[in-house]
């Protein structure tokens, strides 16, 4: 456990001064932003739209649009998250840094858990304060009750960002590089959006929990989601319960 | 318009903070340093002032800095 503080608190600090705890909040403050921002000026350009000539009837903006928009914006600020941290694993065994640590009597597992709970960490931060803006706005342009489960399409967004951690871990714990885990990341990704097409495996999948827009109208309710939630949890921890062996006997 | 502007305020103001104090420190960091991962110290303040919007920043700190 003394080891897993220390090489927690270590990451920490790593990501505190590589910048890229900053960058990271930076994208997801500016998303957040976005949302209702894109939300609130869309009559505006349609307005511009009609100048030349084309007649566009009144349009009525709700919070819903600008969940919407945060549906759409936040797989983009995702995809920062998981470029960011596709090296946090290979990068270190790259340039041989984990080497001392591990002769001095640290074990491969603190390792694992300690950067994946930096991950988590990160994540989590991220997503709330981008939907705590998103909400924030929202409320205060227009009514966010409107809007049906939002609570819930933040968390499936959450739980499928801890599935995207989780492929990170297990993909470093025996690829090369950084991009032979983004490789394999994204191959997960574009597996999974094709296998969606057969509905009835659909439910069961993690990319179903991207899906806030059914939640958003109310055409799903939170319970529909319960398979994906359920599925997307074991295989979460399954992906983790490997990767701790497989990098134990990684050679480094 | 008047009105029209004060109504946005609340979203512009913030969005000016991040972008600004974002772009003014990466200019620092890059005239800061002299050695980059790729790159060299006229390209990125190209590329960072060109993609002011939070674009060129993230470019810079992903693809420019180097690591110590």
């Amino acid at each position: 456990m003394k080891g897993f503080n220390v090489f927690f608190s270590k990451e920490i600090r790593e990501l505190i001064r590589t910048k890229k705890l900053m960058i990271l909040l930076t994208v997801f403050f500016i998303v957040g932003l976005m949302n209702p921002a894109v939300a609130k000026l869309t009559p505006k350009l349609l307005e511009s739209i009609d100048m030349y000539g084309m007649t566009v009837g009144e349009i009525n903006i709700t919070a819903l649009d600008s969940w919407t928009q945060f549906a759409k914006n936040i797989s983009t600020a995702m995809i920062v998250f998981i470029i960011m941290f596709s090296g946090i694993f290979t990068l270190e065994y790259s340039r041989n840094t984990l080497i001392p640590l591990l002769i001095k009597g640290l074990s491969r597992r603190c390792v694992v858990m300690s950067k994946t709970a930096v991950m988590l960490l990160a994540w989590s931060a991220c997503l709330w304060m981008c939907f705590g803006i998103t909400y924030f706005y929202s409320g205060y342009y227009w009514d966010n009750s409107v809007v049906d489960g939002i609570f819930f399409a933040g968390f499936g967004w959450w739980l499928f960002g801890v599935f995207m951690i989780s492929c990170i871990v297990f993909f470093s714990s025996f690829a090369g590089s950084a991009v032979l885990v983004l490789l394999g990341t994204g191959g997960i990704y574009i597996t999974m959006s094709l296998l969606g097409l057969y509905k009835k495996i659909e439910e069961y999948l993690p990319i179903h929990l991207c899906d806030s827009l059914s939640l958003y109208n109310g055409e799903l309710t939170s319970s529909d989601y319960l398979p994906a939630v359920i599925a997307t949890g074991i295989i979460c921890l399954l992906l983790f319960l490997i990767s701790i062996p497989l990098t134990g006997r990684r050679q480094l | 318009m008047n009105a029209d502007f004060q109504e946005y305020l609340p979203l512009i103001i913030p969005l000016f903070i991040a972008q600004f104090s974002l772009l003014g420190y990466t200019i620092y960091h890059i005239l800061k340093h002299d050695n980059y991962k790729r790159g060299t110290r006229a390209i990125w303040l190209v590329i960072v002032l060109v993609g002011m919007n939070f674009i060129g920043p993230i470019l810079y700190f992903v693809f420019g800095k180097e690591d110590e």
